[in-house]
């Protein structure tokens, strides 16, 4: 199970990584856009296009991969005075009632979207009207379900991480990671502290968790 | 099934989002699968129905998904993210507070007021409040305290300093706001850049008045750290620290008010303005000695290099300075003496001749020297920086390499019958040339492990407030459809509120609703529940974003959940408690408080810059 787990971890880690790519397509896409009309006179036709295809591609294809890492902001007022024990429990219930069923929803029903986004033009595929440049957005169309399906695994691998706890009492690790600035302040004061009274770092619950 | 209308259906559909919210679970996928299930009832069809899944709640859900994906106003989330990030992991802020401390060093409180511009000015760049207010807490908190200042106002210096990047513009929290409320982006930063720098004046007053007042707190700083100040020359410093970076904010703000680009460009242009001032901030480190590049070995030796690529490089950058300061003449000129800006659409001179001069430079900088005088206004004038010219160099001729095949498969193969014009040039020569270059060095240049975190955060964080749009679009859809926004309307508008009411009302549950709850989500679901009833009291959605903007302010300083409050108690002293931070914190929340009196007094605050830009 921990293998399976850790399996799914860093296949949607590295999906999610590779579309993180895009902002920098993206910022740099539209700066050239925004260089070529002011200073040579001579816009292009296909930045407005390329903003949102890359935005859209960017955040749907990260959804799995902030769900593994625990980014997704909860209301967790309460579950944070929970024992893990009392987390799990939950949390499994919940993964069922409140998440499977969306997601086999948008992954369905994105589907049946994406087939028909490809059939037309004599199933050449849609192109994007907001421009003569014609580009194409079949696929990104296709990223819906296909971002529903990462979310779906994923959405498994948290279930067996409830499994897990449930049994050994404790959240099973993430894989390494880059964390958010405070979090890797707060994180390597706790350890100076504790190397200075001689005892080991206990990290904070949420962290373990993210 | 049971008796029920619609709209008490919605009820129990918000009644029960809000019990499971208390459960912890990620918010977007609750509102996804609520709004679904709900959905399901509320579009239920007999005769539709062939099978279970011929339901319109499908189709809604398909859209509102599709139409976040691709929603022009949210496209500018990642991209400001991504500048606030790169911006925070470019080690600027020690340099920011330290220069900003001297040049406050007459002024009572010096310290305090330095730390509050610097987490203002940081915090509006990165957006990001965590990671100011613990970087400053490891960096001015200790100092301040060395400096003997009173522990809890310090505290409170930073804590309310850091939360006004959520506030000013470009924020991030405005684009949500926009997107949330279907208002233009523009005229809501309009709206905010007074109210932003009123709450940032009303801190700086207090603190200087606060120090003058009791200079206890606060005492002056020594006269050797003053004299050893001098030393430095401060201009040269605010040069190279805080007027960058204002720069940057400036140009991003100025680039969306005067409507020379949308949001979405300008913050495309501030996060490679961004990357670039990193990179030259890693660079200039690297030649004044402080940063160890990769390609200088432990003793300081320099790697070898090829002469030649190095000459290139040279060449290369000298010719891109040439352009850049021919550009720069011809808006000068445009701008003071209307001389026309060129009408032809391309660059002045025919295609390869850049190269040419830029080759040309090499020849001259390989036979006679970099050293020779005109020469070497262009060379890197430390040795460490050499290198980076030669890489520069080789990924030109690469460039020129690649620019050849393809002009080679155009024209001898004889393929552009299938192409315009447009697309086979001779241009692509200076194209793969310069961009090689200057990419290539830029690679080098930039710190790429930061790059890759900033890159990785982006991601996540972005799918995080945008995943909770995709949740709350399809969710708030079924909870309208069902009647529910009606029913809650009805509800408010027969407590026969008088305006001021109805606004101090929303802004009470606003703010307690901060109290457990985040900006993200108290923008995306609750605050829409608000919106629709803003016609009927004749309240003005963007004079209402702006105090819920300056409202959310509280919500990381007040207890039970400051987080900005927890942030710096994990990275402060031990012997420094909760409990002064919070006291620290007071004051500032009555200024946030006084703030939005102030607002509420004189709507034309907000409401002025708007009109006079926008004529509305």
């Amino acid at each position: 199970m921990d293998r399976f787990i850790f399996l799914v971890d860093s296949f949607t880690a590295w999906v999610g990584k590779a579309f993180a790519w895009c902002i920098l397509l993206l910022a740099i896409g539209v700066a050239y856009e925004v260089f070529v009309r002011y200073v040579l006179r001579d816009p292009t036709s296909w930045a407005f296009d390329l903003s949102y295809l890359m935005y859209g591609s960017l955040f749907m294809m990260g959804g799995a991969y902030t769900l593994a890492r625990d980014s997704h902001v909860r209301g967790d007022v309460i579950y944070r005075l929970w024992k893990p024990k009392t987390q799990a429990r939950v949390e499994i219930v919940v993964y069922f009632f409140f998440f499977f069923p969306g997601i086999l929803a948008l992954i369905f029903a994105g589907a049946d979207y994406a087939l028909e986004s490809w059939s037309y033009n004599y199933g050449r595929g849609e192109v994007s009207i907001n421009s003569p440049a014609g580009v194409p957005i079949s696929q990104f169309k296709t990223v819906l379900p296909v971002a529903g399906a990462l979310l779906f695994l994923q959405g498994m691998a948290q279930v067996c991480r409830c499994i897990v706890c449930l049994k050994t009492g404790d959240w099973p690790a993430h894989l390494e990671d880059v964390e958010e600035m405070e979090v890797t302040l707060l994180q390597q004061k706790e350890d100076v502290d504790a190397a200075k009274e001689g005892r080991d770092a206990r990290r904070m619950t949420t962290e373990d968790r993210g | 099934m049971f008796d029920l209308s619609n709209p008490e259906i919605a009820v129990i559909m918000l009644g029960l989002f809000i019990l499971t919210i208390m459960l912890g679970f990620p918010i977007c996928f609750t509102l996804m699968a609520m709004g679904v299930f709900f959905g399901y009832y509320a579009y239920y069809d007999a005769e539709r129905m062939q099978s279970i899944f011929d339901n319109r709640v499908f189709d809604l859900l398909v859209n509102q998904t599709y139409s976040v994906m691709a929603n022009d106003v949210l496209v500018a989330v990642p991209l400001f993210l991504f500048m606030g990030y790169i911006v925070e992991r470019a080690n600027l802020v020690d340099r920011l507070f330290s220069t900003l401390q001297i040049a406050a060093r007459r002024l009572p409180g010096s310290m305090a007021v330095a730390a509050l511009v610097t987490c203002a000015l940081f915090a509006t760049a990165s957006g990001i409040i965590g990671a100011v207010v613990t970087l400053m807490g490891l960096l001015a908190f200790p100092a301040m305290l060395k400096a003997r200042y009173d522990t809890s106002f310090s505290a409170g210096v930073i804590c309310a300093g850091g939360c006004l990047g959520i506030l000013i513009p470009p924020s991030i929290m405005l684009i949500v706001y926009a997107a949330a409320a279907s208002m233009s982006v523009v005229r809501l930063y309009a709206g905010a850049i007074a109210p932003g720098f009123m709450l940032a004046g009303l801190y700086i007053i207090y603190v200087i008045g606060r120090a003058w007042l009791n200079p206890k707190i606060a005492p002056p700083p020594q006269q050797e750290d003053i004299d050893a100040a001098r030393r430095g020359n401060i201009v040269i410093m605010m040069m190279t620290s805080f007027f960058p970076l204002a720069f940057l904010i400036l140009s991003v703000l100025g680039a969306i008010l005067f409507g020379l680009a949308t949001p979405t460009e300008a913050a495309s242009m501030g996060a490679t303005g961004g990357i670039i001032l990193a990179a030259s901030y890693r660079i200039g480190s690297i030649r004044s000695h402080d940063i160890k590049p990769e390609w200088v070995d432990n003793d300081g030796n320099v790697e070898p290099y090829n002469p030649w690529y190095y000459a290139i490089g040279v060449g290369g950058v000298a010719t891109t300075i040439l352009y850049l300061s021919y550009y720069l003449l011809r808006i000068l000129a445009a701008w003071w003496f209307d001389f026309p800006m060129p009408t032809e659409r391309t660059l002045p001179i025919a295609p390869g001749i850049s190269v040419g001069i830029a080759f040309a430079i090499a020849a001259a900088v390989r036979f006679i020297g970099d050293g020779a005088p005109l020469l070497s206004l262009f060379r890197p004038h430390s040795q460490w920086l050499r290198p980076l010219y030669a890489f520069g160099g080789k990924a030109a001729l690469l460039g020129l390499g690649f620019s050849a095949v393809y002009l080679f498969m155009f024209t001898v193969l004889d393929l552009n019958e299938a192409f315009t014009e447009h697309e086979v040039s001779w241009w692509a020569f200076d194209v793969g040339f310069f961009v090689a270059l200057l990419g290539n060095m830029a690679w080098r240049g930039i710190d790429r492990d930061g790059l890759k975190e900033s890159v990785y955060l982006t991601v996540r964080t972005s799918a995080m407030v945008c995943w909770l749009f995709v949740g709350s679009w399809t969710f708030s859809s079924v909870f309208s459809y069902l009647g529910g926004h009606g029913l809650i309307e009805e509800f408010v508008l027969g407590m026969n509120l008088t305006p001021v009411m109805f606004l101090i009302l929303a802004q009470v549950i606003i703010f307690l609703l901060g109290w457990p709850l985040e900006w993200s989500e108290i923008i995306i679901i609750f605050v829409p529940i608000f919106l629709p009833m803003l016609p009927h009291f004749g309240i003005d959605p963007l004079f209402f974003g702006i105090l819920v903007a300056l409202n959310l302010q509280t919500s990381f300083l007040t207890p039970p959940m400051a987080m900005a409050a927890y942030y710096l108690k994990g990275v402060a002293p031990p012997h420094v408690q909760l409990i002064e931070i919070f006291k620290g914190c007071m004051p500032f929340l009555s200024m946030v408080f006084l703030a939005m009196f102030l607002l509420y007094t004189f709507p034309e605050i907000a409401l002025y810059l708007p009109k006079v830009v926008y004529g509305r």
